[in-house]
């Protein structure tokens, strides 16, 4: 019983200390999705993995995704889009960073959906250009949610098309953005804190990321079920 | 309680780098484009086709270019072959063709076992299994003989080991091991291995410098056979990759271009040849 209390107790203590600490709301699993359309050919790519942070109470926004997360219907598509035009090795990211204006009026306490008006820079393709988006913030039972839909032009991103295919690409490309926010706890109180946040990961955070290549990860995770007396790989002779 | 701390510190004045090294963590990303496409000339490359992904094969090799003016530098005769490339997965690729070259058919197997990438999971190279079995379908010079169907039927093994070192170079190996179950002369071994090194170099976004050499271990052929070596660019146009180049092997299946390669660099005995790959998205991913 008394562990029952003192489970209790400091699950209130967290619960209340994540709500009074809840200004700052992220996802991981934002959706990115962008459409051309030309009367020759429309394409369209998808990425469910883009990263935001939402900061309620200034209103300040952010969103990264990576280039190569973007997946098109066809494969040779999708590695033009890579190699071709947005030179994903040299530019990894697209980010986003940026204000809601008046974020006063959007009352987080209440549900209800709010239209905003979002400025801030867009930076593809290592160019920055300010840009101003409409979109909409809803509260629903305590839980945010944005959508945003505005339009790109590839040209301004010094994204060069080709002769060839200028009439396949359209000149401004529509970018659909969707993100459902979860509230960001330092400590990791939260129950649906992200893994990242678990004290090992924010552990290895300090380590140096540049590691030299290495081979170790297959023999470790081959090894792994077998690891008996000298922990002898399966591809070892024998 | 340290870990508390930090981030704390940090969130002040950007917001993503929170979550920016987190994210950098969790990730693999695996290397892309190592070659335009799954040949180097005549040997596979390390790509497999993407899944769902239909690639149709053209290739053609002229006649050598040391039969001069009279045979317009071999533009007179041609070899080919057609085939057809399909990505069953991202890994797994099977592939059908038909060459000129003994009237061959021929049918393989690839699949990639390791992938190259960085992140999460760090893996210096690509790894994939090539397996292929042909079948000679040209009418027996001598049929009063008795000849068996087995005696029409080759196979090639092959591991290939590859690395994108930059987005310039590309390099690999492929140890490989070639079973002809007849040969011509007690000379020939009807096991046959080789090294084969291919690479690549990008100029441009569209275009590469391919080489290839395929080293056979010496006294396992009759003499007169020469290693292959093949130089050409990859040319890629939207759909199309358009490989052009210079061998001295005349087959396009691999036990032909392997252990049977006449053609000698030194004394003009080289092809000008083509490879011609389309590619068409069978089966469309599906989005949510």
């Amino acid at each position: 019983m008394k562990r029952v209390i003192v489970v209790l107790s400091l699950a209130f203590a967290l619960l209340g200390a994540n709500q009074a600490s809840a200004q700052k709301f992220f996802t991981r699993e934002g959706k990115i999705s962008f459409f051309s359309e030309t009367p020759v050919e429309n394409i369209e790519a998808h990425n469910q993995k883009a990263t935001s942070v939402l900061e309620t109470s200034t209103g300040q926004m952010e969103f990264a995704v990576l280039v190569k997360g973007f997946q098109f219907e066809k494969a040779l598509m999708q590695e033009h889009f890579n190699e071709n035009y947005l030179e994903s090795t040299k530019f990894p990211k697209a980010i986003f960073k940026g204000t809601i204006q008046e974020i006063a009026k959007v009352d987080f306490e209440k549900d209800g959906t709010y239209p905003v008006v979002v400025k801030g820079d867009m930076t593809i393709h290592g160019v920055t250009k300010p840009v101003t988006a409409n979109g909409q913030i809803t509260v629903k039972n305590g839980a945010i949610s944005a959508n945003s839909t505005f339009n790109l032009a590839p040209e301004d991103f010094d994204i060069k098309i080709p002769a060839v295919v200028r009439d396949n690409i359209a000149k401004s490309v529509k970018v659909v953005v969707k993100a459902d926010f979860q509230p960001y706890t330092s400590s990791g109180s939260s129950k649906d804190r992200a893994v990242g946040d678990r004290p090992i990961f924010l552990f290895l955070k300090t380590l140096p990321h540049e590691k030299p290549y290495t081979i170790a990860p297959v023999f470790a995770l081959a090894n792994c079920p077998f690891s008996g007396p000298g922990r002898r790989s399966p591809f070892a002779p024998g | 309680m340290l870990w508390q701390i930090a981030p704390l510190a940090a969130q002040e004045d950007d917001l993503l780098s929170l979550l920016d090294e987190e994210t950098e963590l969790e990730e693999t990303e695996y290397v892309t484009a190592s070659f335009k496409t799954n040949r180097v000339i005549n040997l596979h490359s390390l790509e497999s086709t993407a899944a769902g992904v239909f690639d149709f094969k053209i290739s053609h090799r002229f006649g050598f270019l040391n039969g001069g003016l009279y045979e317009l530098f071999g533009l007179d005769n041609a070899s080919m072959r057609l085939g057809g490339d399909f990505g069953i997965t991202d890994r797994l690729t099977v592939g059908v063709g038909r060459s000129t070259f003994e009237k061959t058919y021929d049918g393989f197997l690839k699949y990639k076992f390791l992938r190259q990438s960085k992140g999460k999971v760090n893996m210096p190279l690509t790894a994939a299994f090539l397996s292929t079995a042909a079948i000679k379908s040209i009418k027996w010079p001598n049929p009063d003989r008795e000849n068996y169907f087995s005696s029409r039927m080759y196979y090639t093994f092959q591991l290939i080991l590859g690395r994108k070192f930059s987005e310039r170079l590309t390099l690999q190996v492929s140890p490989t091991l070639v079973h002809r179950n007849l040969v011509t002369t007690k000379l020939e071994e009807n096991d046959v291995f080789a090294a084969a090194f291919a690479g690549r170099i990008k100029i441009s976004s569209r275009l590469a410098i391919n080489a290839e050499y395929i080293y056979v271990l010496p006294d396992q052929l009759a003499p007169g056979f020469k290693n292959s070596l093949s130089i050409g660019f990859d040319i890629e146009t939207g759909g199309h990759v358009f490989q052009l180049h210079f061998t001295n092997s005349t087959a396009m299946v691999e036990h032909g271009f392997i252990p049977q390669t006449i053609g000698d660099w030194l004394d003009g005995g080289v092809h000008f040849g083509f490879n011609v790959s389309r590619v068409f998205t069978v089966v469309r991913p599906k989005f949510e």
